[in-house]
């Protein structure tokens, strides 16, 4: 028998009240992308003028050599984030719930900060970092005497993927340290008390409570972490606009790159297609895998 | 009573969403009215001048149109600007979205893009409007903003896009006293440049089109000819850019690049940052168009500037083309948007007017750069000495087309991102020509 609780709304309440939000939702994301997938089958430059061609994008993205170029480099920064921002931030995360650690307010703060910047300052901060007259980096590296590690950051297209992926690992830690942090506190004292007792030390219990009680909350954080870089475009467009050449292109930019570059809007808005096709298998895998540890 | 409220609250929300959505959607059209209560006239306007630059054909226009909103107390011109990279996306983007301004600035190779798009207004009637005026333009001045013979565009400058700064005082203590005639020479200029420990040629390619407006327009020119670039134009099937001669233009920027000729970001810093290198003197030489005379003039240190001297690339063995071409012609280009009103499009023209007549030809030559329009007496006028060297030298050579504002979009994105490869050893040459042709014989 079900409870009609003064609490609880009426199911058409409730209903009504997702209503705002889902119309601004549908008007913003849900539309554009059937747009999109609308556009992906015509020859269209923008104006009235649009020729369908059916699959012929597609057959055509699944050639494109740049295509596949930037969603490796896709790739390589999903892997660099996993591994940097989870990996680093769930180890300040632990570090931070020691007792001995002091400022622990300070420091959850200070790494935060970042996560609130626009993306564009981000990426203005750090090819001023890079810079190889004025930056940072170099100088630095000359004051401490490694004056042969100098490099021209964003230009070496062996590094470059390299150099504009720090910024991001950078700018993210903060956003996963607090989804741990927030997790880890719910986990019961009791488990370490008793772990204690046992003589486990403080690796020990990271490694056979924290970690294990925090899976459900890394899977999520993969998920955020994959879907996130699958569409970064910010960063890179402001530090080096996908170059040099083709080097550090990611899909977005290359979707940004056909479209209002080459006018080939039709093309384009396959290439977006594509980025989202690609995005939601990449998703199904990282779940199937979770899954499977289960 | 406060059930009643409730009753309705979600039908007043259903409302409220409704009608915000529709406000959002109908934001789109809002100003198409034009004038306003007390009579006066708006004119949108997007460009790219930026008073900071200094750069002479955009400052003359700035001066220009302040001038016409003093002459005109009942026009208003309302004006959204953007930096010179940024502009090109920003237009192509209103463009598809149907939401361009009532006035804006075009390069060549868009022309076909709005015409077939009916996007820009056609301007021949406007031009027959005025006695004598079509005949002021320079020969070429509107063949890129042409198509069939239909004028969709009126051109503000013209000039080169392709001129070597170079600081003599930095080639003397490099032991080199004349600017080199031949190809093999200026290789061993660069070489020797680089032993005095300056950087040859600062080039800023973040914005990717330096190489190919400022170097390869004119550089393959020389090596092809210019039927071979006719021949590509028409489609005709009798050029490919696999034939040998542009392979060869793209192996001699390749070679530049090889030889150091260039400084090592050359790929993260933009045309700007590549002035401003010169202006330091930690650079020989930077190529640039001609529009950056004027920022040399008026924002280079004294010793800078009375060093400047001003070539083109020397004549190069065994190229089959003319040696004594420089890429150039009309650069951007006012297009209006055919949807203005008609008293709109009356106060329009006669903006455009005042814009690109001779009066602001005449502005533009006195500020550094060359007009779109024949100035008369201009033998007799006060000009700086860096733009009197450029008149010279243009009376030497012959203009050529400069290929990012006659070639299609597509086609230069493929290029441009190619050149920048070759550059940074991705591709080679022979390579980069191919995908270039494989993107042409789409």
């Amino acid at each position: 028998m079900r409870a009609k609780s003064a609490v609880r709304p009426s199911n058409k309440k409730i209903y009504l009240y997702l209503l705002p939000g889902l119309a601004i939702y549908t008007f913003v994301v849900l539309i554009p992308l059937f747009m999109a997938l609308r556009y992906s089958f015509y020859k269209w430059s923008g104006g009235p003028n649009l020729q369908f061609i059916g699959l012929d994008n597609f057959v055509t993205l699944m050639q494109d050599k740049v295509f596949w170029i930037s969603f490796s480099n896709n790739l390589y920064i999903i892997v660099m984030s996993i591994i940097g921002q989870i990996g680093i931030a769930f180890l300040i995360s632990v570090l931070l719930t020691r007792s001995w650690v002091k400022w622990r307010q300070f420091h959850r703060t200070v790494i935060f900060i970042p996560n609130v910047l626009a993306a564009v300052i981000i990426g203005f901060l750090w090819s001023m970092v890079y810079n190889q007259d004025y930056g940072l980096l170099n100088y630095l590296l000359k004051t401490v005497g490694l004056e042969s590690w100098i490099s021209p950051w964003l230009d070496d297209p062996n590094i470059v993927m390299a150099s504009v992926t720090v910024p991001i690992v950078w700018q993210f830690i903060g956003f996963y340290l607090i989804i741990f942090m927030s997790a880890m506190q719910n986990i019961s004292e009791e488990l370490y008390e008793a772990a204690k007792i046992d003589g486990a030390s403080g690796w020990k219990q990271t490694w056979y409570i924290t970690l294990p009680m925090l899976k459900g909350t890394i899977k999520v954080a993969i998920m955020l972490c994959i879907a996130g870089n699958m569409k970064i475009f910010d960063h890179i467009y402001v530090m080096t606009g996908g170059g040099p050449g083709y080097s550090s292109t990611v899909m977005s930019q290359y979707a940004y790159d056909v479209s209002f570059d080459r006018f080939e809007l039709g093309y384009g808005s396959a290439v977006s297609i594509g980025m989202l096709i690609l995005s939601l298998i990449l998703i199904l895998i990282s779940q199937l895998i979770g899954r499977r540890e289960n | 009573m406060k059930a009643d409220l409730l009753k309705r609250f979600p039908i007043m929300l259903g409302l409220f969403i409704l009608s915000s959505l529709l406000l959002a959607a109908c934001s789109g059209g809002e100003g198409e009215a034009g004038e306003n209560a007390d009579g006066n006239t708006t004119i949108t306007m997007m460009h790219y001048y930026n008073k900071e630059l200094g750069e002479p054909a955009p400052m003359a226009q700035l001066e220009k149109i302040e001038e016409f909103e003093e002459q005109n107390s009942d026009v208003i011109i309302e004006q959204e600007v953007q930096s010179h990279d940024n502009y090109e996306t920003k237009v192509k983007t209103l463009a598809a979205g149907n939401e361009l301004p009532d006035v804006f600035l075009i390069k060549g190779s868009m022309t076909q893009q709005f015409a077939d798009n009916g996007q820009a207004l056609l301007l021949n009637d406007f031009l027959a409007e005025k006695e004598g005026w079509e005949e002021q333009f320079i020969d070429g001045a509107f063949t890129p903003f042409q198509v069939e013979d239909e004028i969709y565009a009126m051109p503000i400058s013209g000039g080169s896009s392709h001129l070597i700064y170079y600081n003599k005082a930095l080639f003397e203590e490099a032991g080199i006293s004349e600017f080199p005639s031949t190809w093999d020479e200026f290789l061993g200029a660069i070489d020797r440049l680089n032993e005095s420990g300056v950087t040859p040629i600062a080039l800023g390619n973040k914005g990717k089109w330096v190489l190919n407006s400022s170097y390869l327009s004119t550089l393959a020119n020389r090596y092809t000819g210019s039927e071979w670039f006719d021949n590509i134009l028409a489609k005709n099937g009798e050029a490919s850019f696999t034939d040998q001669e542009f392979v060869d233009a793209l192996s001699a920027i390749d070679q530049l690049a090889n030889n150091n000729a260039f400084n090592s970001n050359m790929n993260s810093i933009d045309n700007s940052e590549q002035q401003a290198m010169y202006m330091n003197e930690q650079a020989a030489m930077f190529i640039e168009g001609g529009w950056a005379a004027g920022s040399i003039a008026n924002n280079a240190p004294e010793a800078v500037l009375n060093n400047t001297e001003v070539a083109i690339f020397p004549e190069i063995e065994g190229a089959q083309g003319e040696q004594n071409t420089v890429s150039g012609g009309g650069g951007w280009a006012y297009a209006i948007n055919p949807n203005v009103s008609e008293e709109k499009l009356e106060k329009i023209k006669e903006f455009i007017y005042h814009l690109t007549n001779q009066e602001a030809g005449r502005l533009i030559l006195e500020k550094g750069q060359m007009p779109a329009v024949v100035v008369p007496d201009s033998d007799e006028m006060e000009l700086p000495v860096l733009t009197r060297k450029l008149l010279t030298l243009f009376e030497e050579s012959k203009f050529v087309p400069i290929y990012d504002t006659v070639l299609d979009p597509a086609l230069i994105e493929v290029m441009n991102s190619n050149m920048q490869n070759m550059t940074i050893d991705q591709v080679t040459p022979q390579e980069a020509a191919e995908n270039i042709q494989a993107e042409y014989s789409k």
